[in-house]
């Protein structure tokens, strides 16, 4: 991962390896399809390694085959797979926590500008 | 929400483009709506640019090398708003 790459909430909590990039990414994507080349560019390895991983989850039934658009085959997460549910359900979690931490940085900037008015 | 919409605000929201943190516009645009239609770009790019008139994102030019570049990132207020409509839309 390069230095300017930020690092996803998915893959602070479940770990940083190349797998669980992959999945992040595929999360991202909802429901849209995609290459495997797109994929490859975005989370930054080579061809042959996302194909390789594009394989095992296409056994696993996490995505399959959507379309073929100038010779370019798609694909797409598996909505019918119990696992995707529970990666989709997972996934949203990890977003809730990003707004808290959001809010949560809010309000002691709020409380910080508060105690310096009372101060003066 | 269609779906280049829905990926592009999960995208943002995951990797904690909020507020001030962004991220290059036109590449994140390219790679949302790369496999689409025509009629489906359009419809996609109308969504957007409403998206954008309600204040949901926060667009900057940025210095980049020589030129410069739109950036874009959540709107810090919208974002409850942002996270309600992503969860109406995956149930």
């Amino acid at each position: 991962m390069k230095k300017n790459e930020q690092k996803g909430m998915f893959c602070q909590i479940y770990g940083d390896s190349l797998r669980n990039r992959f999945l992040e990414c595929l999360l991202q994507l909802g429901n849209l399809d995609f290459a495997v080349g797109d994929i490859a560019r975005e989370i930054n390895i080579s061809r042959p390694k996302a194909y390789q991983i594009m394989a095992i989850f296409e056994k696993q039934e996490i995505i399959i085959k959507s379309r073929i658009v100038s010779g370019t085959q798609l694909y797409v997460l598996n909505k019918g797979s119990v696992h995707v549910k529970v990666l989709r359900q997972s996934f949203k979690e990890c977003l809730r926590l990003v707004v808290e931490e959001n809010n949560s940085q809010k309000k002691s900037f709020e409380q910080i500008k508060e105690r310096k008015e009372i101060e003066g | 929400m269609e779906k280049p919409t829905e990926s592009i605000l999960l995208f943002l929201l995951n990797k904690h483009y909020i507020g001030g943190k962004h991220f290059p516009e036109h590449k994140l645009l390219v790679s949302r709506t790369k496999w689409l239609g025509k009629e489906e770009r359009k419809v996609f790019e109308k969504e957007y640019r409403s998206m954008i008139d309600q204040n949901y994102f926060v667009r900057l030019k940025k210095r980049t090398g020589k030129s410069a570049e739109w950036h874009i990132s959540i709107n810090p207020e919208k974002l409850k708003d942002i996270f309600e409509m992503i969860k109406d839309e995956k149930e």
